[in-house]
């Protein structure tokens, strides 16, 4: 036989050890390809400047994560080949015995690998390039982008780059390869079958305890990150419960299986049926023996589900957010003050955002309805005097409210399509949706607080806030609007209260969609916010059109969503190929251990059942703690994002769950299929 | 004394056309109830192969073996699994113990795949470590115990479903002549006591001689047999060796 054809030979013997090599090798590929290969799959779309702009934040840090995800993957490569030269080393030996020099067996790995690097790339590049083609609707979904000049691409700059990342890494792989080979001494290799009979029993009562202990740490951590947020002020906290999840998390592995045999044990019913206690036992050392690993792979599915979770939750949350916080189709804004300065020189006249626009013969012709409202504020009175005696607010800063009267929020509410409010005359209700404050809010509103304005007392209508926003915004940040009645006198008390800002709302008549997108652009532009401020005395205006807020929120978290799930797959096939080829390893291992329980009259039925329910936990425990990391984590997640939106978390949790269970599963059944074979006889 | 075992000219023929290899020949013998019987032979004369015919771990060319009266050759699929959990017990040269389960464990195996209840599998595994005497080491693994302890606890194992036969293979192959000795009084002692067939191939004629019948392979079939009687253990060993000066060199390893 040529040298030739042992490679080709070997690979094709010993498929069974290199389907999860394969696979994952090809998953990497066909995920590093589809990621970078976004560039040019999204050139075609037709996008709006702000949508390109976010595209060019989005490819400067996919960059750099994708130099981060190539380490991952590199580090999982070599790890998984070195995972078969282990099992190959009886015929390493083999060869030495009949004579091959280390040259020649280094030629044969070398060929092996360049062999399985072409094949990989071949399949993962044209798999690649198939999903990448469905990852453009995805993006073009993400970005509300039109479909119409959707064709069919191969981007060649992400080929040559897949093909110089993994070939480099393949480089590595021989070179780790040729090492071991070159290090190796023929009396190790032949006595390699023999693996030394460790024990990795410990002692149950001490792995009650750790378990215990692991559970305390866990569950005041959970404790702390969710009912006990409040209490965690700053970052360095927030860290301190991260360790105590991960220390948790690896105690939990160490006592894991000694706690389950504690258990185990004791039920005699089940220890002594069949040969449960065989499979328990070989579990239990297992998993003894991988705290590390496990606890590894537990943390990146955890990070996984989490960082899909919230990414899936910030995409839908948004668009809920948008919905409900972008109605009208342009709001523009006058504000006289620079922040915090509160002055009584207003010119009311200067006020109006009507007559700027008609002093600059802005064409009012293209808005099919319009209006605008003064909104005030109070002086010096912040939350915490205003719901003094009722909550503490214990904040450095206390915001501020701003007062409206009825009819003029209804005025404004007609143009956003929104149903109008109605007060008694002696009621106010709170306008509020920033999450924060709506909680304070609400537990004052619960107790009836009753308000001082302009010398008449107002009892609140609602026991809770009416959760909207007079602005137009892309994030839910409105810190309380107090609604009084129109009966409330704001000029008799001007020491009171002062003017704080014009909001003006309009929508646009019926006009062709190339017009229509002109004409807001137009508005949302620069240009012209710099010409309507061009006196430079008057107080300055601001523009949101619903075009513009839609397009930078949805490329905001179009990033994060994009980031998230490449992280989150990558993660998610190296903690999956790692338990699988630990899985495969040990059934090599353990081939003897079945031939054994066979001849004693085990059938192959028993085997298999005790071979999956093995997997299955094996599989499963990393899996469980996990998700359980996750329940904490999101709400972690959340609170951080919670400024954006807490809403859509549970068609993300289906989404990315579905999405880890699919890519687990395959792992999974991969690996049992292949166990199986390994321990027929 | 019932027969336990009955082989009927079984024949076991390895390759195909051209380089045919006839690994047993014309084998026929039969072992009666709470026989010892110790198979000798040298490496290739075809006595592991007998081995795997009876255990049913390998099929016969030709030829039938019984067991109880029924024809284990005609068995087939997972009744060979329950034919072997109910009627055989083995013993390796190697012990074959499980190395993540306790001598206790390790020997209630074989009771758990039976089915018999929790309560009953620790009666029975007590009982049977003490005739062996390796009460001592029930809570240990196998990396705890010495050779000898090990080979005594697959004893248990293979005696505890108080099985129509024992297979013993090289039993004392891996252990050193103090611990060899104490294997085969045990077995010995089992075989008297519980009245446990035991079949035991080796190619020791020490141990051999503690067997009460000792039949002779040489290149596949059967070339002769002789009886313990009322002979003392040292007389037979004598016989034996002399059978095996009969046999050639073959047995050189033996001395």
């Amino acid at each position: 036989m040529t040298l030739f054809k042992l490679p080709i030979r070997n690979i094709k013997k010993s498929m069974k050890d290199y389907l999860i090599y394969f696979a994952t090798l090809i998953l990497g590929i066909a995920l590093f390809y589809v990621f970078n290969a976004i560039e040019k799959q999204t050139a075609m779309l037709n996008l709006s400047n702000s949508g390109y702009d976010i595209m060019d934040i989005m490819f400067t840090v996919m960059d750099v994560v994708g130099v981060f995800v190539s380490f991952v993957l590199g580090f999982l490569i070599v790890y998984a080949s070195s995972f078969l030269m282990k099992r190959r080393k009886k015929e390493f030996a083999v060869y030495m015995l009949l004579g091959m020099s280390k040259r020649s067996i280094s030629t044969v790995i070398v060929m092996e690998t360049v062999l399985i690097g072409i094949i990989s790339l071949g399949v993962g590049l044209l798999l690649g390039i198939g999903a990448s083609q469905g990852m453009s609707v995805v993006v073009a979904n993400l970005f509300e982008a039109d479909m119409t000049s959707f064709q069919f691409t191969i981007s060649s700059e992400a080929v040559v780059k897949t093909l110089i990342y993994f070939l480099i890494m393949y480089a590595l792989v021989i070179i780790f390869d040729v090492f071991v080979v070159g290090k190796a001494r023929l009396i190790n290799l032949l006595n390699a079958g023999r693996h030394s009979e460790k024990n990795y029993a410990k002692n149950p009562v001490l792995c009650l305890i750790v378990f215990g202990v692991a559970a305390a740490l866990l569950g005041t951590a959970y404790y702390k990150v969710t009912a006990g947020v409040d209490s965690i002020d700053d970052f360095g906290d927030l860290g301190m419960q991260v360790a105590k999840g991960i220390i948790g998390t690896f105690l939990a592995f160490w006592s894991v299986a000694g706690m389950l045999m504690f258990f185990a044990v004791r039920s005699k019913r089940f220890y002594h049926k069949g040969i449960n206690c065989f499979s328990a036992k070989e579990l239990g050392s297992r998993i003894n023996s991988n705290v590390f690993s496990g606890g590894i792979i537990c943390l990146l599915l955890f990070f996984t589900i989490t960082a899909l979770s919230c990414c899936f939750a910030l995409r839908n949350g948004m668009n809920e957010v948008l919905r409900v916080n972008a109605p009208a189709d342009v709001m523009l804004r006058l504000t006289p003050y620079a922040v915090d300065v509160e002055t009584d020189n207003v010119e009311m006249n200067n006020m109006s955002i009507v007559n700027r626009l008609e002093e600059k013969n802005v064409d009012m012709s293209k808005f099919s309805e319009y209006d605008e409202i003064y909104l005030y504020g109070f002086r010096g009175v912040g939350a915490r005097e205003m719901w003094d005696g009722v909550i503490d607010i214990s904040y450095d800063y206390s915001f501020t409210f701003d007062i409206v009267r009825i009819s003029d929020y209804n005025r404004i509410a007609r143009l956003y399509g929104r149903d109008e409010l109605s007060v008694k005359d002696d009621e106010y209700i709170m306008l509020a949706n920033y999450f924060m404050n709506v909680k304070e809010h609400n537990k004052a509103l619960a107790e009836g607080k009753t308000l001082n304005i302009c010398g008449k007392t107002y009892k609140p209508k609602y026991d809770k806030c009416v959760e909207l926003d007079v602005c137009m915004n892309n994030t839910e940040g409105n810190t309380g609007t107090i609604i009084v009645p129109d009966s409330c006198d704001f000029d008799a008390y001007v020491d009171e209260l002062l003017f704080m800002e014009t909001v003006f709302v309009a929508n646009y008549v019926d006009m062709p969609e190339q017009e229509l997108k002109a004409w807001d652009e137009y508005l949302s532009g620069d240009e012209f916010t710099d010409f309507l401020n061009s006196d430079r005395e008057a107080p300055r205006v601001g523009v949101r059109t619903k075009i513009f807020l839609y397009d930078s929120s949805t490329g905001l978290t179009a990033v994060a969503v994009f980031i998230g799930i490449y992280l989150g797959l990558v993660f998610l096939i190296s903690a999956a190929a790692i338990l699988s080829l630990k899985e495969l390893s040990n059934a090599a291992d353990n081939k003897e251990k079945y031939g054994v329980l066979r001849k004693i009259g085990v059938d192959e039925k028993m085997l298999n059942h005790s071979l999956r329910g093995q997997s299955l936990v094996f599989f499963g425990i990393p899996l469980l703690l996990a998700v359980l990391h996750s329940v904490f984590g999101i709400q972690v997640g959340m609170f951080i994002l919670a400024a954006f939106s807490k809403r859509g978390l549970t068609g993300a949790i289906i989404a990315s769950s579905g999405m880890i269970l699919v890519i687990y599963s395959i792992y999974f059944l991969i690996t049992y299929y292949c166990s199986k074979e390994i321990i027929k006889e | 004394m019932s027969e336990i075992l009955k082989l009927e000219a079984v024949e076991k023929y390895y390759g195909g056309k051209g380089s045919l290899t006839k690994a047993l020949d014309n084998v026929s013998f039969s072992v009666s109830k709470g026989e010892f019987v110790g198979i000798m032979g040298s490496s290739g004369s075809g006595k592991t192969t007998l081995l795997n015919c009876i255990s049913t771990i390998d099929r016969v060319t030709a030829g039938n073996i019984y067991m109880d009266g029924e024809d284990i050759t005609r068995i087939k699929g997972n009744d060979l699994n329950r034919f072997r959990r109910e009627k055989l017990g083995f013993i390796f040269q190697d012990f074959n113990l499980l190395d993540t389960l306790t001598a206790f464990e390790n020997i209630s195996l074989a009771l758990s795949i039976q089915g018999v209840k929790a309560d009953e599998i620790e009666k029975r595994v007590v009982a049977m470590a003490e005739k062996l005497d390796i009460q001592e080491v029930l809570k240990k693994y196998p990396y705890q115990m010495s050779g000898g302890q090990k080979q005594r606890v697959a004893a248990a194992r293979a005696l505890i479903t108080a099985p129509s036969l024992v297979l013993a293979d090289e039993p004392t192959g891996a252990l050193d002549s103090k611990s060899s000795r104490y294997l085969l009084e045990s077995m010995e002692m089992l075989n008297r006591e519980l009245e446990a067939t035991i079949l035991m191939v080796t190619h020791d004629a020490f141990s051999a001689s503690y067997a009460t019948r000792v039949i002779f392979i040489k290149d596949g079939h059967v070339f002769s047999e002789i009886r313990k009687g009322a002979d003392t253990r040292k007389q037979f060993f004598d016989k034996i060796i002399e059978v095996v000066t009969m046999l050639g060199g073959n047995l050189n390893d033996a001395f």
